[in-house]
This record gives C-alpha cells, structure tokens and sequence, in this order.
C-alpha cells in the first residue's frame, strides 16, 4: 500500500498549490479519503485475489491422490477415464476432456467472435440509428438466457435441423465441403486479388486457394473430420450451441467498447474523406481492440466453462480426434456431470481436472494479454500494416487528406481523383459492410429463434396465479401451479450476490485502473489482479458451489438462501471486474488528468468524473454478471439446494428458477412440462430485460445531466 | 453530478436492498431431503402436502448430504458402502442409516429400430452392454425375435452421462443375468464402464430417453415413467427370463391326442407396468432390519409374472435423531413416511410406478414408526 498513497500525494501538492488559500483545509481532508478510497478499493481487490488463492488451494489439497497414482504426465496424457473397471483400479486421464474443452471452445469462438464484432459494428455504426436500439437490447436479453435452455433449444430445435445437413456432408465427405469452401475462397481472393492489384493479384489470389485446397486434402485423410455416423450428440452440434451461448456476452461488451470511441475520432476520419469502413477500421477497432479482446475472453470464460448445454448436446463420451459428428467430452462437462456421484480418487481426478481447466484458462487470457499489450505499446502490427498501405494508396492515387484547407475550391477537382481511385476502396468497403450485416443476419436469426420460442410458450402460459403459485409436482399436470417461491428465491439469490459482487467488483476495478495509471510496478500489479480475475472467469461455477459448499454449508450444517448467494457473487464478481474494467481503461485519460490537475483527490476523481464517464458500460457488465447468475443452477445444488414452498429466510434452503427449469426439463421432460419451463425461462428474461432497461435509463439519465 | 451518480446506483440498490429486507421473515424449518432422482416425482408429491420438501440431485449427493447432516432424510437407490456408514457413524454421533423402502420401480429397455417392439433377455442385453454384440441383425437377437426384420446397423448405445440410481439398477441386473457383462463390465455401480464401441451418454433419463428416439439404430434403458414422457412405450422391449410355467401340452395317449399340464421351464417375456413390476414383490417375507441380506433387492425376482428389471428405492433416516443432532425434525418426519405408507402408496401409479408389496410395507411401515429421538 505504500505505493498509493506516495503517488497521491506526488499529484496533490501543485494542485492545492493552485488552488490557493480557499484549498486549505481540503487537501488533508481529501488525502485522508483518498487513502480511505484506496485502502478500500485496495482491499476488494485483495479479497478477490484471496479467494482464487483460497478456491485454488482448497481444490489443489483435494488432488494429491491423482498425481500420487498416476503422475502428473501420466493424467495429462491419459486417454482413459473409467470409473468403476470390471477388473482392477479405476482409471483418469484428462487427455481427452482438454482436447473437448479446446475443440468446442474453439469452434465456438471462430463462429461466435466474428459475428459479435459485426453485430457491435452493425449496432453502433452501421444499421440506421432507430433499429440499433432494438437490436442490440435483443441480444442483451439473451445473455440473461439460462444455459439448460441454450442446451434444450439444442437438442430440440438445432439438431433436427443441423443433424441432416451434417449426415449430408459426412456422406459426401469432407473432401467435397473442403472443395466447395476454398472454390469459393478462390473466387473471393481472386476476384478482390484482381481488383485490388490487377492480374498479378488474381494470380496470387488462386496460388492460395490451391495451396489451401491441397492442405485440405492432406488434413482430411487421416483425421475423416467430418465422417459419419451423424450422432445426436457431437462437436460440431456442441460448437454451434456454445457460440450461440456466448455471442450475446462478446456482442454487448465489445458494442459498449465500441461506444466509447471518442466522437471527434470518428468524425475526423469521416471528415477527411474515409468512408464508413475505413472510419471503422483505422479509428474504431485499433482503439477498441483491447476491449474487443476482453470480451471475447469473457465469452471464452463461459465456453470453457459452460457445463449443463454442452453436457446436453455433445454426447459425453471422452473421445480425442475423433470425427467432428461424433460424441466428445469436456472438463466442466464431466466435472459437472460426475462430482455428484464420485467416489474419492474419482472426486480428486475431476477437481484436477478443474485445476487443469483454471491453468488452460490461464494460459489462453495470458496470451490474449500478450497480444493486447503488444498492441498498447505502439501501433500494432495491424494498424502499421494499414498505415503504409494508406501511405502507399495516397501516393498512387491522391487521397484528399492533403488539402483539408481548401475544400470549396479544390472539391470538384478532388472527387474526380476521387472517385478514380475509391472504386477499389468503395468496393472493399461495400463488401465489408456486407459482411457485416451478414453477421447481423447470421447471429441475430438463430437467437431471435430462441427468443420468439420463450416470448411465444411465454405469453401463452403467464398468468397472475403462473407468477404467484408455487411450483407443481406432476409434470403431467402443472396446470393452476406457478413458479412464485422460485421467482421469489431468484429474486433474493440474485440481490445477495449483486450486493456483495457489484461493489467489491467495481471497486476491484477501479482500484486496477488507478495502479495501471501510475505505471511502473503498480501497474504490473494491476495486471497480476487482473490475471485472478481471469482465471475466476473460467472457472466452471459448479466448483464455485463445491467451494461453498465445504466452507460454508458443511461445517453450518445448513444449506441456505445466503451460502447460495456468495456461490453466485463468485460467479458475478469476475464479470463485473472484467468488464468494468474494460470500460474504465477507455475513459479518456486527459478527463482524468484534468479533474487532478485541477486538485481533485483521487476518489473524487473516481467518483465523479471517472464513474460517471464508464456508468453505462459498468451497469452493462453488471446486468450481464447478474443475466449470468440468474440463469446458474449447477452451484445451487450444492448450496442453497432447493425447496418446495414459499420461503425468504436467509438461513433456510430457497428454491430458484433455473432450478425449477433444470427439473422440468433435464430431470423430467413431458410435452406439459416444456411449455412450463419455457414460461419460466420467459420471466426470468423479462426480469433482466427490466434491469437492462432501469440500467440504460439511469445511465441516460446520469449522462444527460453530465452534459448540462 | 453527485446526484446523477447516486441515480445512477439506484438500480441496484433497490434490488439489493429489496431482497434484504424480504429476507427478514422467519424461518419455516421444513424438514429437508435430498438424493435419487428416481423417485423424485413421487417425494416431492408426497411433500406437498407434508411439512416437507426434496430436491433430487442423485443418490451419491443424497448420501454425501446425509453424512454431513445438512439434510434430515436422504433418496436413494443404492446401498450406502461400509466406508460411508463408518464415515457417517463418525460425524453423526455413532447413528447407523436406517433403509426404508418407498416404491417399486421398473427400468425399461427403449429401442429404435424399424422392427419396432423387440423381444430381448439377460445374456443379449448383457452382450450389447457389454460390446459382444455390434449389429442388430445379429442371430442372438435375431432367434428371440423370430419373423421380425432386424437391420443390418451398428447399435447405438444410449446410457446415462451423469452417475444415477438407473444405472445402478440396470448394471446390477446386468451383472446378475450375464457373465459377458460381469467379466467385461463388472458390478453394479452408478457409472459402469459401459464397453459397447458406439455410446451416447444422455443427461438424466430424459436425456437417455431423447438419444434413443433421435438417434436411428440405437437402444437405452430409462424408469417406465421418461419412456412414456418421451413417448417411447410402444417400443420398449419385453424382457425374457427363464422361469417355470404349468403349461399345457398335447400328448398322444393310447392312441389319442390329450391335454395335459406339465411344468416347464420356459423363457417368459414381460413388458414393464404397474401390475408387472408390483408382481416382482410378491416374496414370502421381508426382513428389512440387515441391509446386507438385501431382501429388497427385487432385481431378476423369482417371483411368477414379475418384469425382471424391477427395483426398489429407499429412503434414508439416522436411527437415532436426537443423536444426530436432528432432534426437531423427527416429528415432521414421521408423519411425513406415515404418509408416505398410507394414502401416499396410491398415487405412485400415476408417476409410473408400483407401490410396495404388502409384506415389505408392513416392515417398512413398523420400521419408520420405531424411529426415535
């Protein structure tokens, strides 16, 4: 802590200096809250980092055993997992769960980043102004989507309809897709080959194509990725699901990244000629490019750790390179799916396992960091890259970026040279922004299905006695029962975990941004907090409830409303960190250095220009940590279990919506009980959508009266 | 601008607060159970109108909560180990469980194939199970189902994902009935390592249910009532067991074709209902004070007429409350299992299930009322 207060003080003096005698008394007073207001932020972010250490020593006791039977190389490399063998000791190898947890995520996000950068595009540059608000509130809702439903929407509506497609091209081979796909990638090199460079270009362009057409070739013959049998469990169906799941979590954080792209950026680029694209590409992304990153690990975080939809639609057989069609098997998978019914060595292979998962994690935020500062440092590699090729074009062809003084009389002669030159450019951008309202089309059509599906059953089953009743016990006849003690319980779950994430998260994150403003060792701290707070986010939130469950319920000998409520603030508080995080490190760094030099203390800063500059991203994140924990129902087993009737005792066990959906629709399933579940899943979307839009309002609010 | 922030966090504020304050009312003190999914329909029906409530999140959890006492009474289809009965003699001040059985249930055996409704037993099943027998069109499966056309396709296996009380059921018949499955596969357990070359594992029963029904060729095992939810009755199979039947047979007698009735033993085929499952229990005694004699195991019952797969689920209660520290709760308990052997036993049909044989409810029902504080 002796950094903070040396540096305050280093930033005070000149601005008490200023001040004058009218200043006073105020720079004790402001020194002291200062140190309050550090010590403060200091500690949640302290609290947060003991309690990855805590949850990672608390699982890491619980795996002696594994590596005393097995070593460490022999569970890393082991292609078994067989739990109760007819002859002999039981078998863990954790092989062929990274492979799972790597394939899908992977898939995943290939599918899921793209998309939700073109919708964060589409809503905040490119669709007109009225429709960007719909859209982008559409996509919020999903994020408040309980994961089992993502699942069940799985295997009800995606694999009746992919699973043809699939047997189709498995029969056909991958060879044929493989043609298909790089025919078209050909057609697309060269044909933008050609028009960007002439012939030479188109020639280069088909040079490619062949070369990827060949290694396609090589690739299929030993692995037949995509050979049949078409199962209804599989890594392609798995993929598809997972980055459904996440494209709303990466699509809202990079539009709020987007958002605070300094206006006079945008319009200067505009101004001196770019089209909408290039004003995108060369003044949008590279500023938001770090936040970009950020969301898409948030995304990679629920992938990673997504259990109850993937445990529905994969198959969950432990299966290494195996064709993309089949059945596979992941870490949070089989941690979900076993811990509740493993023996001793079984429970120390699935907590190793969780370990293994933390360090993958790890590993894959540490090298997204890398790219990140890589890119902080100077202008990236990217951005050089379009620099010249920007100083290059303005040579050939003259960009109008010169004469910026005079317009009236140099513009007729300008946009001729002009419009000679941007052909090229206008195409490029033209077929940009076609992909980008593809995106849109691509990822809004297959969440709008899941949407209408909940608003329709929804509508149809609401009544006062479907909110008030309590939950029904015959899933043949749910009829004049409701879900009021779960939406009660949800209701009283979700305020403890907001209570105790909300602050002690955004606190975390500001205290990360005043060290990361100091630079230097501080600065590095704040990336070694910010690294915890990555490995929570990919920590599956069935260990969350685990964790609970043995520091707080056993030893109570209780589960209640209160051990389920911390479980889900753990699962929050990286998300409101990460996030708001995000945002703070946008805030423009002269605002701030304004409001010091001008002798506010820190936590004035903080408070009243800091904040109020990141409130709409931060409430943002906040909604979608709290859209996360109402839909989680693999901790609250372990914590707050569940419960028949009405109840809000703190210390008692409460029941929970997602709960409820869970039983209706992985533990029972009739036609009766899906509607009911659907309904369900309808209220708790409706109750995020009106956080969401209390949270845009006051946001709307803060900020008008900002300007005034 | 101070107040624009503290506008800002009402938002949450309001919420926050809001759930703190309802939080305030009293306690309740429902009694608390948790364990099998199995039966979970039926307790928590009987729950409803008792001062009870469970939540169903498999045997194991059941039995792990019981030993840390953080539940009153536990569900469970499977018998507790000796480690964990000494585990929960150790944190429970010396209390042994007592095992109290609720309902019968059957496993039924769904398959999908263009044959429709098939004819199966013990040593086929155990061989699919167990990867001896890869293809429909098979002659083991072919001879039970005499006239039928059975495709020439690899058999898709669908078992359960995660650990569960049906698992154990079915291994545990699996292992009684076939010396393939027992050497190949082994015991019963939650989680058999099921060594057919091409499994789906499904999440819970229904999930079972939907890999057979999505999936062309295949074949699982889910409790009667997911089959029927899932729409599967029509193609559950019959499963054959070996058993004595007076039958009657033509003889020629001086000349003359008579009848005559002969006992012989013959493979008997019976398809999973109320009235065959119910037939399981019909033993002449119960002795439910030794869990070791497992009298209550019914799987592969002798008994005429009875669905082989049957099985029994149990509730688990410490055997002495006050002991374990539950003294407060016995009451609610008592009344909760007094309904559970009375009015209760008539409503498990409707869940697809059979209530208990009249010996084993009269111990069951002497049982519970002997738990004390």
């Amino acid at each position: 802590m002796t950094p903070p207060p040396a540096a305050t003080g280093a930033v005070e003096p000149p601005g008490s200096a200023a001040r004058g005698p009218r200043t006073l008394r105020r720079p004790l007073a402001g020194r002291l809250a200062d140190r309050g207001y550090l010590a403060l932020a200091g500690a949640s972010a302290l609290a947060a980092v003991a309690l990855v250490a805590y949850l990672i020593a608390k699982t890491a006791q619980q795996t002696g055993p594994v590596w005393d039977t097995f070593g460490v190389l022999g569970f890393l490399t082991g292609t078994e997992w067989i739990v109760s063998p007819a002859q002999g000791d039981p078998v863990f190898g954790a092989l062929p769960f990274i492979y799972g947890t790597v394939a899908t995520s992977a898939i995943a996000m290939l599918i899921a980043v793209p998309l939700a950068v073109g919708i964060a595009l589409a809503t905040t540059v490119f669709l007109p102004r009225r429709t960007r608000g719909p859209v982008a509130s559409l996509i919020d809702l999903l994020a408040a989507v309980p994961s089992v439903v993502f699942g069940f929407w799985g295997i009800v509506v995606l694999v009746p309809w992919a699973n043809p497609g699939l047997e189709w091209i498995a029969e056909h081979n991958l060879r044929f897709l493989a043609i298909v796909t790089v025919l078209l990638a050909a057609a697309a090199l060269a044909s933008s080959g050609a028009a960007l460079r002439g012939v030479l270009g188109g020639a280069a362009g088909l040079l490619a194509a062949v070369i990827a057409l060949t290694l396609a070739g090589v690739l299929d013959a030993p692995f037949g990725l995509l050979e049949g049998p078409v199962l209804s469990g599989s890594y392609v169906l798995a993929g598809l699901v997972l980055a459904v799941m996440v494209l709303p979590i990466i699509t809202a954080i990079t539009r709020e990244v987007l958002a605070t792209v300094p206006r006079d950026q945008q319009e200067a680029a505009l101004a001196l000629g770019a089209t909408r694209w290039e004003m995108v590409q060369h003044s949008m992304l590279p500023w938001a490019r770090s936040g970009i990153v950020g969301a898409s690990a948030l995304g990679l975080g629920r992938a990673m750790g997504e259990t109850i939809a993937l445990a529905l639609v994969l198959g969950n057989v432990p299966n290494i390179f195996g064709s993309l069609v089949g059945p596979g098997s992941t870490a949070a998978g089989v941690i979900a799916l076993e811990t509740g019914e493993a023996g001793d060595l079984q429970l120390a292979a699935l907590t190793a396992l969780a370990i293994i998962l933390f360090v993958l994690t790890m590993v894959v935020n540490g090298i997204a960091r890398l790219l990140v500062r890589r890119g902080a440092a100077g202008p990236g590699l990217l951005t050089r890259v379009m620099a010249r090729r920007a100083t290059g074009e303005s040579v050939t062809g003259a960009a109008p970026m010169p004469e910026p003084e005079d317009t009236p009389a140099a513009r007729p002669a300008v946009t001729v040279r002009v419009a000679e030159v941007s052909r090229e450019r206008r195409i490029r951008s033209r077929v940009s922004e076609i992909m980008v309202f593809g995106a849109v089309a691509l990822g809004v059509v297959p969440l709008a299905f899941v949407l209408g599906k909940i608003f329709i059953s929804g509508i149809g089953l609401i009544s006062w006695d479907f909110l008030t009743e309590v939950q029904p016990t015959d899933p043949n006849d749910v009829a004049g029962y409701g879900i009021g003690n779960a939406l009660v319980g949800t209701l009283i779950l979700t305020g403890i975990a907001t209570a105790l994430a909300a602050p002690l998260g955004i606190l975390t994150s500001l205290f990360m941004s005043e060290l990361a403003a100091m630079g230097g060792r501080p600065r590095r701290v704040a990336d070694g907090i910010g690294f915890f707070v990555d490995v929570l986010l990919g920590m599956p939130s069935i260990v969350a409830g685990l964790t609970v469950y043995l520091a707080i319920v056993i030893p109570t000998q209780q589960f209640s409303a209160l051990a389920g409520g911390i479980a889900l603030a753990i699962v929050m508080f990286p998300i409101v960190v990460r996030s708001s995080d995000e945002v703070l490190r946008l805030v423009p760094h002269g605002l701030k250095e304004a409001a010091l030099a001008l002798g506010a203390p820190r936590w004035r800063t903080a408070w009243s220009v800091v904040l109020p500059a990141a409130i709409p991203g931060i409430l943002t994140g906040v909604v979608l940590a709290i859209a996360r924990a109402s839909g989680e129902t693999a901790p609250l087993l372990f914590t707050s279990l569940g419960l028949q009737t009405y109840s809000t005792a703190l210390l008692e066990p409460i029941s929970a919506l997602p709960q409820l959906i869970f039983t209706f629709t992985v533990q029972v399933r009739t036609d009766e009980s899906v509607e009911f579940a659907w309904a369900a899943t309808f209220v708790l979307v409706t109750f995020i959508l009106m956080l969401n839009l209390i949270a845009r309002l006051t946001a709307r609010l803060a900020n008008s009266r900002e300007t005034r | 601008m101070k107040r624009s922030n503290r506008m800002t966090f009402a938002g949450a504020a309001l919420i926050a607060s809001g759930a703190m304050a309802v939080g305030v009312a009293p306690a309740m003190g429902a009694s608390i159970g948790s364990g099998a999914t199995f039966p979970q329909l039926v307790y928590k029906d009987w729950c409803a109108s008792q001062n009870c409530s469970y939540t169903g999140k498999g045997s194991s959890g059941g039995i792990r909560d019981f030993i840390a006492g953080t539940v009153d009474f536990a569900g469970s289809d499977a018998i507790m180990t000796p480690e964990q009965v000494a585990d929960l003699a150790a944190k429970r001040g010396g209390v042994t469980p007592i095992y109290l059985p609720t309902l019968l249930g059957a496993i039924s055996v769904p398959t999908n194939t263009p044959a429709g409704r098939l004819k199966l037993d013990g040593k086929v099943l155990g061989e699919i199970f167990a990867g001896g027998i890869t293809k429909w069109n098979d002659s083991r499966i072919t001879k039970l189902n005499a006239g039928k056309r059975l495709p020439n396709a690899d058999i898709t296996v669908c078992v359960r994902a995660d650990g569960s009380g049906t698992s154990y059921g079915f291994s545990n018949y699996l292992t009684k009935v076939s010396t393939t499955y027992r050497t190949k596969v082994g015991g019963a357990s939650q989680t058999p390592a099921w060594a057919a070359p091409r499994i789906i594992k499904g999440t819970g029963n229904p999930g079972v249910a939907q890999c057979v029904k999505d999936n062309a060729n295949s074949i699982g095992y889910v409790d009667l009532g997911d089959a029927a939810n899932a729409g599967l009755t029509g193609s559950v199979a019959a499963i054959g067991k070996f058993e004595k039947r007076t039958v009657t047979v033509r003889v020629r007698r001086a000349g003359r074709l008579v009848k005559v009735k002969r006992t012989r033993t013959i493979e008997a085929f019976t398809l999973p209902s109320p009235a065959t499952i119910a037939a399981a229990g019909n033993l002449k005694s119960f002795d439910l004070s030794n869990p070791s004699k497992l009298q209550y195991d019914l799987v592969n019952s002798s008994a005429p007429g009875a669905y082989p797969i049957t099985i029994t689920t149990f509730i688990l209660a410490y055997s002495d409350y006050s002991k374990a520290g539950k003294s407060g709760s016995l009451g609610d308990i008592k009344s909760f299992l007094n309904f559970a052997y009375g009015a209760g036993q008539s409503t498990v049909g409707k869940f697809g299930f059979a209530p208990l044989p009249k010996p084993m409810l009269a111990a069951a029902k002497a049982r519970a009322a002997a738990l004390q504080n």
